[in-house]
């Protein structure tokens, strides 16, 4: 029974985002529906879509991770660092200190009962800091062929086969396996879920940590295509993450969302930027749009919900 | 055996920091038994029942499951004894449909560890038609359903597991006069089939109908208990208001 999923594909590609229209305004754009620029949107949104499905696990859960751009960062310098130690050891290692700083904050959260936006933005800072640190604020560089090659693939980048593959296995434990029917009860009402006895702190850690860990995964995978480990990268990504989860239907009180809908919000942002860019608007100006856009959709979603409780 | 209770609490304490929620209650259950603990808000009775169901562990205090002492560490470990509790805001999870809320913590899977959703939206309709014919559609969010709807998906997710004791918080508190009947009716049915029920309510007239014996609870302390066909509803809520017994022969 697909039909769930399916609907929320649909819902998310046809209702909630605009997405169809920009696709009809994109055709006047040209090149847009290039060969050449469809690779480029490929490989533009894969990278913020694996870090998209953590944000949107996390977002069903009731919680929020500010922390995934520094995480990216970390993980990207964390694959080079690792890359001399053989390929295993770079993808194992950034997507384990990823997981590792994804653990902290859902410890700040669980243990500490610190609110999510404050306990991942300090993890932000941290983990941002201690990259900066150990890196010295300067680009870490990788030379090893076959790192290189993960970092392209033709016609289809490497990085986007990895995000559909990690987007169906998130879909299946979230909508197939008993723990993401948990993640669900969980962010919908802590209180319920607990006297109908789910584990809610440790289910709500395991969130944090594999969001942690999706962002070090690409972390790995834009060091690879980029070829360096920057550790000033990805401060923008929580901004797109967070856009793409809340126009693919999750929701800042939790217990909502999926990841087929977050894959229809990142192509509506992705192929947004990617039309911005075909115009010629300077990044600082896509920032902007995408930033509004982010306010726009937590107020319809506020009113989307007055409107039901009618 | 037979005259051990299916549940025994022996001076159960609980303190919230330098609140003293409950001061020594003895409390017990026998199977078949219905006995109704009553009190007014703040007597202590939903940190009874949180006791009870494993939510936190009493700060001193024995519990007992037929006859052997018994320590909950969650809700889960109270679920395994038996005991299972409807509770008050019925924790339902409201984004999730009856099915879902119905296993909610104990899914039916298949070999390779899947959702069985099929098989658990079959026995979760059956089990909540039974209970509750006018349910129709039962695979939509508990949200979008009535309240007498959604209570029916907490009691049926409650009976359907094996239970030998049933903490109904409030059961009646929130539903219209045919609704609340027909809570009675399914008491009277469970206590027949062995089944012991601790009823939390705040109206007496309710309880003197329904149980075999009647608790009360006032400042974290029992008042005392009397049997329904011995006493009087003025007796109860005197019990309530003044947190003692009336002398014998001086019923005012």
């Amino acid at each position: 029974m697909t039909s769930p999923s399916l609907k929320a594909l649909v819902i998310g590609l046809v209702i909630r985002t605009p997405l169809i229209p920009l696709l009809v305004l994109a055709s006047f754009v040209p090149g847009f529906w290039s060969v050449g620029n469809l690779r480029t949107l490929a490989e533009s949104v894969s990278i913020d879509g694996i870090v998209v499905i953590g944000m949107t696990i996390v977002m069903i859960a009731g919680g929020f991770d500010l922390a995934v751009g520094s995480v990216l960062a970390m993980g990207g310098v964390a694959a080079i660092v690792l890359l001399p130690y053989g390929l295993l050891a770079s993808i194992v290692g950034s997507a384990v200190f990823g997981g590792l700083a994804g653990l902290l904050s859902g410890g700040f959260v669980t243990r500490l009962r610190i609110n999510p936006f404050i306990a991942t933005l300090a993890v932000m800072v941290i983990v941002r800091g201690a990259t900066l640190a150990y890196t010295d604020t300067r680009p870490v560089v990788g030379l090893d062929d076959t790192f290189l090659a993960l970092g392209g693939g033709y016609p289809l980048p490497y990085a986007f086969i990895a995000m559909i593959i990690i987007a169906l296995l998130g879909h299946v434990l979230l909508s197939w396996r008993a723990w993401g029917r948990h993640v669900y009860a969980v962010g919908a009402d802590e209180r319920a879920a607990a006297m109908s006895g789910l584990a809610v702190s440790p289910i709500k850690l395991q969130c944090y940590g594999l969001s942690g860990l999706l962002a070090g995964l690409a972390g790995f995978l834009l060091a690879a295509r980029l070829g360096t480990g920057s550790p000033i990268v990805g401060d923008a990504t929580p901004l797109t993450a967070a856009a793409a989860a809340l126009i693919g239907g999750a929701s800042l009180r939790g217990g909502q969302g999926s990841i087929p809908g977050a894959m229809a919000g990142l192509l509506f942002v992705g192929s947004l930027v990617n039309l911005m860019n075909l115009l010629g608007m300077p990044s600082y100006y896509q920032r902007m749009v995408i930033g509004t856009m982010l306010i726009a959709l937590v107020v319809i979603d506020g009113v989307l919900l007055r409107l039901r409780q009618r | 055996m037979a005259d051990v209770p299916f549940i025994q609490l022996t001076g159960i304490t609980k303190h919230f920091g330098g609140v003293h929620a409950l001061k020594g209650v003895d409390l017990s259950v026998a199977a078949g038994e219905v006995v109704a603990l009553v009190g007014h808000n703040g007597a202590g009775k939903s940190v009874l029942v949180q006791i009870l169901s494993g939510v936190f562990p009493p700060t001193a205090g024995e519990i007992r499951v037929n006859g052997q002492m018994t320590t909950f560490g969650s809700p889960v470990d109270a679920r395994h004894h038996g005991i299972e509790t409807i509770y008050q805001t019925l924790a339902l999870a409201d984004n999730l449909d009856a099915p879902a809320n119905f296993f909610l913590g104990r899914e039916l899977k298949t070999t390779l560890g899947f959702l069985d959703k099929k098989r658990m939206a079959r026995e979760a309709a059956k089990a909540l038609i039974e209970l509750n014919p006018n349910l129709v559609d039962v695979e939509r969010p508990v949200r979008q359903m009535s309240g007498g709807q959604r209570q029916a998906v907490a009691i049926a997710r409650a009976i359907h597991f094996d239970v030998r004791l049933l903490i109904m918080d409030e059961p009646t508190a929130a539903l219209g006069p045919h609704e609340t009947a027909q809570v009675a009716e399914l008491i009277k049915r469970l206590r027949a089939q062995g089944i012991g029920i601790l009823l939390i309510s705040h109206d007496v007239r309710d309880v003197m109908q329904l149980a075999d014996r009647i608790v009360v609870l006032k400042g974290g302390q029992i008042v005392g208990s009397v049997v329904p066909s011995e006493s009087s509803e003025d007796e109860v809520v005197d019990m309530i208001i003044r947190g003692r017994r009336l002398p014998a022969g001086r019923a005012e």
